[in-house]
């Protein structure tokens, strides 16, 4: 092989390269959730004084118009080591909230939020912009996460064929000027044989393959933990509600419910808000098992309102 | 090391650019074998001493082999090289497994034989016990340099998955590394796209579906279990033949021209055709080292077809321990006996279609032995398959979006039709332009990197 030709091929595969990149980073993924977020966040007057972090559970089940002084920046499967990731990046920006609103879920341990981000499943462009290098050396001792960045950072398209036929331009989702995403799904018009199969299929896949409780997550609340604290940030942690059918089937798998003991010893001194069940028998207010619609959302939102009303009273030193 | 890790490319490219930078045979020796030995202590520096303690046996027995003029006392070397090697073998591969068979339950097997295997053993004792009976059989001089013997046991591309060389035709090209080697860029380029296609289009890809249906018995379905199990002979054909092809091209961006595994096997109209194509340095090697030796087909028809049994037996047991490889390997012993009695009678009656369909239907039903994870899981299995009632579409698909399913069976197809033309008269003898074939290894390159699944899934056969 002559010179030339290694260079042709070296200048081909370069420019491709750098061609597939920009068009990756800059318009195929570019509407992703957290990035409206983070944009929608950039416009705000002030800065809000209440965050809502978290999953699909969050993103969906609060709504930020009705909670004064909140935003919402929760987007689907975020999990503790995100949401670290994200206060601290916020945090280096001189920008901090007075309270953060976190989940307690049941599947908030699960080893899945590990595999996700590893897996390149969500949007590797904005985390690993987010993270550097010494980030990593200083908060984790796993090496397969160094490479996660670096493929994520060199090469974000690596095995993301889908997103050309699944998000040419477009999010599956459209956040508010505060970060809600509406959902106008009705879960209570479906037969109870397809509400059954439905809740399955979401059980199945929180669960099915992954370890209910994973050490990492827990790593990474202590960290969230320990930073608000010296930041002064008053945490206040959720539990969702789920429909009766999902929760049916968790009470029958002891690995899950042993996650309510294992978060409740964690968050002890924390205030947690649970409306697990407190919705179970209104099917209409969820968009499918184990998320709330927008008329769900307000209730929730209400709810949560109340919640931190009450808590004025107590003192945060107490956390 | 693995191939398809982060780290490969950069250690590659190094011992490259090293290689082609320093013209001296000896440094190009040395510079081998230290990256070689980096390579697979990568994994884990204790197996490392294993490597070299199993090697330097080797290496010393084939010395006084050659040196030796008495039968008995080459003998003596020849088996204490053996019972080495097969020690070694015996005890990190087997060791659990005959642990599990003596002891009743699993907490009675004594922590010392409850080791982690070491990658590749399988690979390189072969190769090792190769070298030895051929000096033994005055085929080939004992190597006296002990960085040339150790090189061709550790070649790093070839060491953890073979293809298992014979010293004549490695140890020759890794001893002689002159300014004017033959460095194939072009082909090697190719070859190391297609294995890399292999693996990551199709390969893991597929491993994704088939784990789920055979790692969860009870919870797959009887279609998703035949649909596993069609995945899981490409997916293990991908993997494996992917490994070689990447080798292979490697070694060439050395001058080292490896032997070919894979003769597009899924195309065998026989078992006897098939085992011509598939892994044929490890088939080879039983013919020559085992079969032969047991006599092969010089001693009647009946312990002949015993000869056969044992060495499919013994291949089966090579892949690891457990009962399911061995009944894998006795799968093709029979069938081959069976296909023997059949085709010797009336041949004319089995037309080739036929024939073929058969082959294939042998060798898949094969690879349902072969992976699944045990005896107890086949008895699940069993009755999955013959309790099933429902066969609808939904059955099929639970572990794989439609797209993932859509891309498997598009490759599969593409790759089948691509080994069915390979040798077509109209298509062979066209020549591409160099220009040309570089914007396609571009092209392959980037459809690999965004259609491929990059999950970092170790190749099958390192764990042989």
């Amino acid at each position: 092989m002559k010179t030339n030709r290694i260079l042709f091929f070296v200048v081909l595969v370069v420019g491709l390269h750098v061609m597939f990149n920009f068009w990756y980073r800059n318009v195929l993924t570019a509407d992703s959730i957290s990035r409206q977020k983070e944009s929608a966040f950039e416009k705000q007057k002030s800065t809000p004084r209440i965050w809502i972090f978290g999953d699909s559970h969050p993103m969906l089940g609060i709504n930020p118009a009705l909670l004064p002084g909140s935003f919402n920046f929760a987007g689907t499967s975020e999990n503790y080591f995100l949401n670290y990731v994200r206060l601290k990046s916020l945090i280096s920006q001189n920008k901090k909230p007075e309270i953060l609103v976190l989940p307690a879920e049941l599947h908030s341990l699960s080893a899945q939020g590990k595999a996700l981000v590893l897996g390149h499943e969500l949007d590797d462009v904005y985390w690993s912009d987010r993270i550097s290098l010494s980030f990593l050396n200083e908060e984790t001792t796993d090496p397969s996460f160094t490479r996660w960045w670096i493929s994520a950072r060199f090469f974000p398209y690596a095995g993301q064929f889908y997103r050309i036929f699944s998000q040419w331009k477009k999010s599956e989702y459209k956040a508010d000027s505060l970060g809600f995403i509406a959902s106008e799904n009705n879960f209570g018009s479906l037969k109870e044989g397809e509400r059954r199969s439905s809740a399955e299929s979401r059980f199945q896949s929180h669960f099915h393959s992954y370890p209910a409780i994973d050490t990492f997550q827990i790593q990474f609340l202590r960290k969230t933990m320990a930073l608000c604290k010296s930041e002064g940030i008053r945490l206040v942690f959720v539990r969702f509600p789920v429909t009766r059918e999902y929760w049916n089937l968790c009470q029958e798998n002891p690995a899950v419910v042993k996650v309510d003991s294992v978060l409740d010893s964690k968050l002890k001194g924390y205030p947690i808000l649970s409306l697990r069940y407190s919705f179970a028998g209104s099917p209409e207010i969820f968009s499918d098992p184990d998320h709330v619609n927008t008329k769900g959302a307000a209730q929730v939102t209400t709810r949560i309102v109340q919640f931190l009303d009450s808590l004025r009273k107590t003192p945060a030193s107490a956390q | 090391m693995l191939f398809n890790s982060l780290e490969f490319p950069l250690f590659l490219a190094l011992v490259v650019m090293l290689f082609h930078l320093v013209k001296h045979n000896l440094f190009r020796q040395y510079l081998l074998l230290g990256a070689s030995l980096f390579f697979y202590g990568y994994w884990k520096w204790s197996y490392l001493a294993l490597l070299l303690i199993s090697s330097s046996i080797d290496y010393w027995a084939a010395i006084q082999i050659r040196r030796h003029e008495d039968q008995q006392k080459k003998r003596l070397f020849l088996f204490l090289s053996l019972a080495g090697n097969l020690s070694i073998l015996l005890f990190f591969k087997y060791g659990k497994f005959l642990g599990e068979s003596f002891f009743v339950s699993e907490e009675q097997i004594p922590d010392w034989l409850n080791v982690l295997l070491p990658v590749g053993i399988s690979f390189y004792t072969f190769q090792a016990m190769g070298y030895v009976v051929d000096v033994y059989r005055n085929r080939l001089p004992a190597e006296k340099s002990y960085a040339s013997f150790l090189l061709f046991i550790t070649f790093f591309p070839q060491l953890v998955a073979g293809p298992i060389e014979r010293a004549p035709h490695l140890l020759k090209q890794l001893k002689d590394f002159t300014h004017d080697i033959d460095v194939k860029w072009m082909p090697g380029l190719w070859l190391v796209a297609a294995g890399f296609a292999k693996k990551l289009l199709l390969a893991d890809r597929l491993g994704v579906y088939v784990d789920a249906a055979f790692n969860h018995p009870g919870e797959s379905t009887a279609p998703q279990l035949l649909m596993a199990t069609f995945f899981f002979a490409f997916q293990i054909y991908c993997d494996f033949s992917g490994y070689t092809d990447i080798a292979r091209g490697i070694s060439l961006f050395f001058g080292v021209d490896l032997m070919k595994n894979f003769n597009r096997p899924y195309l065998a109209r026989t078992l006897a055709d098939f085992w011509r194509r598939w892994h044929i340095s490890l088939s080879g090697w039983f013919r020559d080292y085992v079969y032969y030796p047991l006599g092969g087909n010089r001693e009647g028809k009946w312990k002949m077809h015993i000869n056969l049994l044992i060495v499919f037996a013994l291949s089966g047991l090579w892949h690891g321990a457990n009962w399911t490889f061995l009944i894998w390997g006795l799968w093709h012993g029979f069938g081959l006996l069976a296909e023997r009695m059949v085709t010797s009678t009336k041949p004319e009656k089995h037309p080739g279609f036929i024939h073929y369909l058969i082959t294939v239907i042998w060798v898949f039903t094969g690879w349902f032995f072969f992976r699944v994870n045990s005896w107890a899981d086949i008895l699940i299995f069993k009755q999955t398959l013959t309790e099933s009632s429902s066969w609808t579409m939904a059955d099929f698909n639970l572990f794989h979006s439609n797209s993932e399913i859509l891309l498997s069976f598009a490759g599969i197809g593409l790759l089948w039709i691509m080994e069915a033309l390979q040798n077509k008269e109209s298509l062979s003898g066209r020549t591409v332009s160099l220009n040309l074939q570089t914007i396609l290894l571009a092209a392959t390159l980037f459809v690999v990197l965004w259609f491929g699944h990059f999950k970092g899934q170790d190749f099958i056969y390192f764990q042989f």
